[in-house]
């Protein structure tokens, strides 16, 4: 993946660089917002992650002169505020993601990576699978094997999220904001539970666990082995 | 808020209606001394004096004759003020003796009589030069002393005009007072109706916590235009120091949760271990507080109303509610839910963060087999949103304290958390114009604790259109 990074603190830009290069990823810096978009507009990215306060030109405003040039190009957008409506409007004016310094590291590679598979055009598949589970979109059934397996409606979508994602990690975060739909910390461990009842269903009379937890990152789906 | 309901109950109306009672009442006492004068109690005291006179012109008359009444009137004459006249006169109408050079002609009247004017022909040798004058209104008697008679005047100009001008004066002093009390009425609904104005934009900005609002100033000429620039002046200032504060709390964020990440993520990079992870934790826990921190500052400066939308929070509720489910279900809890369908006007992912913070205290403090129950429903003009649990309680002494940031009740010390959840709700509840309330023991068991979410109902423009 070749990724773009336009931020002003050039600590937070190297922290990022590192973690993005240690995943294996290429990365391109630039600190402010001006010279950030020229590099997305003349060069082509997989990803561009995008500060909001930025000298020169500000993050909401090179997000759009971006969208208008690149509409399929993914954006990631940081910002220090916390608050919700920045990040509706950041996602409203067409980020694909949206991020809350500061972060841990996991979360952003998750997220970045989350973004560039989506690219493939997944809005046709009605049928989801890994290893031998398949999850049927249309008649909204889960099999593994030859058993069907008797999923909750927010088990289902948690599994659907973690299929989409399938071989990559799925934070907790990113879990709460997909399947509940709703921007909150947790102070308790809420979606480990939710994971524990789904590994109930889907693992626990299998030999193969499908779902693994990622150390303090989260969740992700795959065959072992792989 | 209206600052004062009826006019009347307004200091400037008080002020006028005291004014106009106590000057009404003044004008009523001197009326009244007026209406003892205009009994013709100083004329009769004039008369009885006149017919003193008259009966010692008489007496005298009766013994000694009309040579001793004359002599006795130029005596007089001599002494005499200028109030008291007298002339004797002979049969043909001659002055024999007296201070009247004319005397007047008499209308066919009984004596003693009081003539008014303008008496012009009665003319008055002053005792000590010869001017002549006249008087608009005279008391006058007649004494028959065989072919003579005495005129006896007394000026009683004096007590007639005392009378006329008071006259005149307190009918200008009634159309003064009905003029003040019109005028104090108008004032006092004048000013009420400015203060009530000044009043609602007051509460207006502590309601929607709009710092930009100002007061109106039409004039500039009274006293209350004159509080209402300063007040705006006022306003202009903690609008720009709230300004301020926002600006160095978010330049705070920016530069201190940078090197908090930076400091993280070079912990990362040591070696995997036991101390590692300890002190990733911390950091976590640094940066949970304070994110905490900024996000009630970032709620309680009402910025996020702007994005307020319709809210269904019986749905909120319910996701709430099945998102805890599996947890509560876990450490054997029951849950029950009683939710009435209820729109609003809020910010979903607020009010979730809320609901959560308190079902993540009553999981906190409720022990095995406790209850937990969820109430969402209206009461009169109000919504209620309660979560009850039958854990261990709280004493109502720690209740005034519980909404403080980093506030942390007794027993819950040596728990994890860092007393900013429910100074979030606290927030969450006042951005959407709402109360927190504490109820110990809600549910009526051996111990428990409430908590209660007090929203307005708000007519909402969206479901109006």
């Amino acid at each position: 993946m070749k990724a773009l990074i336009v931020e002003d603190d050039l600590t937070v830009a190297e922290h990022i660089q590192a973690g993005l290069a240690s995943a294996g990823h290429q990365c391109f810096h630039q600190s402010d917002g001006q010279s950030g978009l020229n590099c997305a507009l003349d060069e082509t990215f997989d990803l561009v992650i995008l500060d909001i306060m930025l000298p020169a030109l500000d993050g909401f405003s090179v997000l759009e002169q971006l969208r208008t040039a690149k509409p399929a190009l993914p954006v990631l957008l940081l910002s220090a505020k916390s608050q919700v409506d920045d990040k509706v409007r950041g996602l409203r004016s067409g980020a694909n993601d949206y991020l809350t310094k500061p972060f841990a590291i996991e979360e952003l590679l998750a997220r970045a990576e989350g973004m560039t598979g989506r690219a493939t055009p997944e809005a046709k598949e009605t049928e989801l699978s890994v290893g031998d589970l398949t999850l049927d979109l249309l008649r909204r059934k889960v099999t593994r094997g030859d058993s069907e397996i008797n999923l909750q409606a927010k088990e289902f979508q948690l599994l659907e999220c973690l299929l989409r994602n399938r071989g990559k990690v799925v934070t907790r975060s990113m879990l709460l904001e997909r399947v509940w739909n709703y921007h909150f910390d947790p102070q308790t461990n809420l979606i480990d539970v939710h994971i524990s009842r789904l590994r109930q269903k889907v693992d626990k009379t299998f030999n193969i666990p499908l779902i693994e937890t990622v150390r303090g990152t989260g969740y992700r789906i795959s065959e072992t082995g792989i | 808020m209206i600052a004062i309901g009826a006019f009347t109950r307004s200091s400037s109306f008080r002020v006028g209606a005291l004014f106009t009672t106590l000057s009404s009442a003044g004008i009523l006492f001197v009326f009244y001394f007026w209406s003892l004068a205009d009994d013709d109690k100083l004329i009769n005291e004039a008369k009885a004096a006149l017919s003193a006179e008259r009966f010692v012109v008489e007496e005298l008359y009766r013994q000694q004759g009309i040579i001793a009444v004359t002599s006795a009137i130029q005596n007089r004459i001599l002494q005499q003020g200028n109030n008291t006249f007298i002339a004797l006169l002979d049969g043909k109408n001659n002055l024999v003796a007296g201070n009247l050079i004319v005397p007047p002609t008499f209308p066919d009247k009984t004596f003693p009589v009081v003539l008014s004017l303008p008496l012009k022909n009665l003319m008055v040798k002053e005792s000590s030069g010869g001017d002549r004058q006249t008087f608009s209104s005279v008391l006058l008697d007649r004494v028959i002393l065989g072919t003579h008679q005495v005129i006896l005047v007394r000026n009683v100009d004096d007590l007639y005009s005392t009378q006329k001008i008071g006259r005149a004066l307190g009918w200008v002093f009634v159309v003064m007072l009905a003029m003040i009390a019109a005028l104090s009425f108008g004032v006092a609904i004048y000013v009420v109706n400015r203060i009530n104005r000044m009043s609602r934009t007051a509460s207006d900005i502590m309601d929607t916590g709009d710092l930009s609002a100002r007061m109106e100033i039409d004039s500039s000429w009274d006293d209350l235009s004159k509080l209402a620039i300063v007040f705006n002046k006022t306003l202009e200032k903690i609008e720009s120091s709230v300004k301020n504060i926002k600006q160095v709390s978010d330049n705070i964020a920016h530069d201190l949760r940078t090197p908090l990440s930076r400091l993280r993520s070079k912990l990362e990079k040591l070696p995997e271990g036991e101390l590692r992870g300890q002190a990733l934790n911390e950091a976590d826990n640094l940066l949970a507080i304070f994110n905490s921190l900024l996000r009630i500052a970032d709620v309680e400066s009402e910025r996020q109303r702007a994005g307020f939308i319709e809210v269904a929070l019986h749905h909120v509720v319910t996701d709430v509610v099945d998102l805890y489910d599996p947890l509560v279900e876990d450490r054997e809890i029951t849950l029950t839910a009683h939710i009435e369908p209820v729109y609003i006007e809020g910010d979903p992912h607020l009010l979730f963060q809320a609901l959560s913070n308190l079902m993540d205290n009553s999981l906190k403090y409720a022990v095995g087999h406790c209850r937990i129950e969820v109430v969402l429903k209206t009461v009169g003009a109000r919504i209620i949103i309660g979560v009850y649990d039958s854990g261990h309680g709280l004493p109502t002494s720690e209740f005034n304290d519980l909404g403080r940031r980093f506030y942390r009740a007794e027993q819950s010390r040596t728990s994890p958390g860092n007393g900013l959840g429910l100074s979030m709700v606290k927030a969450v509840a006042s951005i959407h114009y709402g109360q927190l309330w504490f109820i110990d023991n809600p549910l009526c068991e051996e111990s428990g604790f409430g908590v209660v979410i007090s929203l307005p109902y708000r007519e909402h423009k969206k479901r109006a259109l």
